[in-house]
């Protein structure tokens, strides 16, 4: 096992800038978050149907993700985009083309969609990143309104489309989707969440029919609409898939209108587990039996339903340890005038729900919540929640006595223990930035050692708030690697410092349609670094690491199990 | 139900009302109205009926699974009672997940028994409160270690299901 470490990159010009806004809630300064999308060259727009969204293909909007393609150190960024529409008469405007953007290390982006001919045009919708077919290179996967499309990286800048030969074009409503190793064989296998049934007609001559609390003529669904059946795809090694929904036990029989996926081992098992946020049904906790198979559990352990036992409109889903017990919690963002819901895990596989005591009723109620990551911001060791939020319905701006907007302001919710604060005017400044964003991304784009977000927005282009806690605070950065240099799946890290716990794992797709970058962020909480680090890998295999100098990225890659004994 | 459908689809052909209709059209208008009120009426009196043995079903699914984990040893109690406890989630569902793909597209004419729909009505038998009681009563299954709870769990199980059974 090779362990070296490695200085991140170059900081960029500004990035030695350190702001902090005064703290409205008890604790320390909250880092400010800074706009600087246009600086950083990030120009093309996620269209999203027509502007009056007559249809619910046209609400979803587009995820995005930040992957090392170019394995240069630096996070680049894929962004998703569906099509434009004219209203009047309904029609195709535009076939949005997604984007990918190389990220120049200095704190910028350029535009290689063209050159790495990644420029789908079909109507995407999210996005998950792994290494696919073995190589060692970090390979894109775009779920579609139609067939999802798999670009493979061929280490030259380029890609090439492969989805049919790997079979893994499925032809629905693709939403959220994750890579993971369901049966620790040592490569990607695939979840899809499929929302709903639909065609492209269905689209063109949708008409609102749904009165929103007695007000605006909105879209209807996705009630009474069929819903789309999830998809699980094993990887037969070699970056070709078999569709094992059924054998695997994940057929989803109750049509649910699938949104966010998360897989991530949710009952400590050691084996990688699946969690579906589904829109206005039960949330699906697939639990794998430890041999690549799965029990759907969601309803009785405690985290499908609300803690009322009502099903909420999930859409989006991010999974931490927040108490430090080793165990991840699970974030559900749902609609507007309701709450995300927290669920503590209790362990074994069951959950409670803890959205009151955790003093997330309150600032979640009012917005439509999307994209979610728990995230340390402030690099205090506790993980924060950061929300993407926007409605589905434009014509709430029409009617003020509503109290509802189409943008909507990002949440910013700091970690006080046990409990968020809303520390959102602190960080983003006032007037609060509003927009209708919905999928959430996180990377340290600035190599500055602190995580920055960002936000895709409907038919407009993305914003990227840069971070600027990192120079001031203890961090760490841990860059997992497989044995083929790719980064390494499921693999989850565990640092000790000063007696305190930090969990973070190496995941393929959450929060809402979008990827962070897989390097691990740990917040030390001014400590200056690790006492120690353990590092258990997908394969069940166990790495402990001794203390690790804080204010650095440090390469961790995984042990060769053919050169085992 | 082949008979039902069969008994529907005459009418989805009647025509439109013609506003100068003579008195003689309207009384046989009126006439297929009143046909198709009938039709409606027993349409939910069937699904009542069908509601209610998907609802003995599966009581008496979790019952089976429940007796099974109460005889079985330690490694074969637990698939039990977790397939108990699944069971149970059905009863606070009012059907299996393929029944609950079936109630969400019902949302859409204007059925609303689906304590998730828009309107948080109840189900036909389970309301809010009784669907919370089997959701926790689920959760409390699958946790169960030690089988001597068992018979008290059917016992709360059997009080809980005659509730919902019972005529409001």
């Amino acid at each position: 096992m090779a362990l070296r470490g490695r200085l991140s990159g170059a900081a960029p010009a500004g990035a030695a800038l350190v702001l902090f806004w005064p703290s409205a809630s008890n604790g320390g300064p909250v880092p400010r978050l800074t706009d600087v999308t246009e600086a950083a060259g990030l120009s093309a727009a996620a269209w999203c149907g027509g502007a009056d969204k007559d249809h619910i293909l046209e609400s979803v909007g587009c995820g995005a993700a930040f992957l090392d393609f170019d394995d240069d150190g630096f996070p680049d960024l894929y962004l998703v985009s569906g099509w434009a529409l004219d209203e009047s008469p309904s029609a195709v405007r535009e076939r949005g083309r997604n984007a990918l953007y190389r990220n120049l290390g200095d704190g910028t982006f350029v535009d290689v969609t063209e050159s790495a001919g990644v420029g789908d045009d079909g109507w995407g919708c999210g996005v998950a990143c792994a290494d696919v077919n073995g190589d060692g290179r970090t390979d894109i996967y775009v779920t579609n309104f139609g067939p999802n499309r798999l670009f493979l990286n061929e280490g030259d800048g380029r890609f090439r489309e492969a989805s049919q030969e790997a079979g893994i074009a499925d032809p629905g409503f693709g939403l959220g989707a994750a890579f993971f190793d369901a049966d620790r064989d040592g490569d990607a296998d695939l979840y899809v969440a499929n929302y709903l049934e639909g065609t492209m007609e269905e689209v063109l001559t949708a008409r609102r029919s749904t009165t929103w609390r007695r007000t605006a003529s909105v879209m209807a669904g996705p009630f009474g609409m069929r819903g789309g059946r999830d998809r699980f795809f094993l990887n037969r090694g070699d970056g070709t898939f078999e569709d094992a929904t059924v054998a695997a036990g994940m057929e989803d029989l109750a049509e649910a209108y699938g949104m966010g996926v998360i897989a991530t081992d949710l009952d400590g098992d050691g084996w990688t587990d699946v969690y579906v946020a589904n829109d206005s049904n039960p949330n699906f906790l697939y639990r794998n039996r430890g041999d690549g198979t799965f029990e759907e559990i969601g309803a009785w352990c405690g985290a499908g339903y609300s803690g009322e036992g009502k099903a909420q409109a999930g859409m989006g889903v991010d999974a931490a340890d927040l108490d430090g017990d080793g165990l991840d919690e699970i974030v559900v963002t749902n609609f507007a005038r309701d709450t995300c819901t927290l669920y503590r895990n209790l362990g074994e596989g069951f959950f409670e729900d803890v959205t009151g005591p955790w003093g997330l009723k309150e600032p979640t109620m009012a917005p439509l919540t999307w994209g979610a990551w728990l995230v340390d911001l402030d690099l205090d060791g506790r993980l924060d929640l950061v929300v993407a939020n926007g409605h589905i319905y434009p014509q709430v701006d029409g009617f003020p006595e509503l109290e509802e907007s189409y943008s909507q302001s990002p949440l910013v919710l700091r970690n006080e223990g046990e409990r968020f604060a809303d520390v959102t005017a602190a960080a983003l400044g006032t007037p609060l930035p509003r927009y209708p964003a919905r999928g959430l991304a996180t990377a340290d784009f600035d190599s500055d050692g602190d995580p920055d977000l960002l936000f895709t927005r409907m038919d407009l282009p993305p914003v990227l708030l840069r971070n600027d806690a990192g120079e001031e605070a203890g961090r760490l950065t841990l860059r997992l690697r497989d044995a083929r240099g790719a980064p390494a799946l499921n693999a989850r890290a565990t640092v000790w410092a000063g007696g305190r716990r930090h969990v973070r794992e190496v995941r393929a797709g959450a929060s809402y349609m979008s990827q962070n970058d897989p390097d691990l962020h740990f917040g030390l909480g001014g400590r200056t670094g690790a006492d120690s680090v353990t590092v258990r890998w997908a394969d069940g295999t166990v790495t402990r690491h001794g203390a690790l100098e804080g204010g650095r990225t440090h390469r961790v890659n995984a042990p060769d199990r053919a050169a085992a004994p | 139900m082949k008979k039902l459908v069969a008994l529907l689809l005459p009418l989805a052909l009647v025509p439109a009302p013609d506003t100068r209709a003579e008195t003689g059209s309207a009384a046989a208008l009126a006439e297929a109205y009143e046909g198709l009120a009938n039709t409606i009426i027993a349409v939910r009196e069937t699904e009542s009926a069908l509601v209610k043995a998907i609802l003995v079903a599966h009581h008496d699914a979790a019952r089976a699974e429940l007796d099974e984990a109460r005889a079985a040893a330690p490694e074969a109690r637990a698939e039990h009672l977790r397939a108990a406890a699944t069971e149970i989630t059905y009863l606070a569902s009012e059907g299996d997940k393929r029944v609950q793909a079936v109630l969400q597209r019902l949302l859409k004419s204007g059925h609303h028994h689906h304590t998730d729909g828009y309107t948080n009505e109840d189900y036909m038998y389970v309301d809010s409160v009784e669907k919370k009681a089997l959701l926790d009563l689920a959760g409390k299954v699958a946790k169960i270690e030690d089988p001597t709870a068992i018979p008290g769990i059917v016992d709360e199980l059997d009080r809980l299901v005659t509730s919902t059974l019972e005529p409001e």
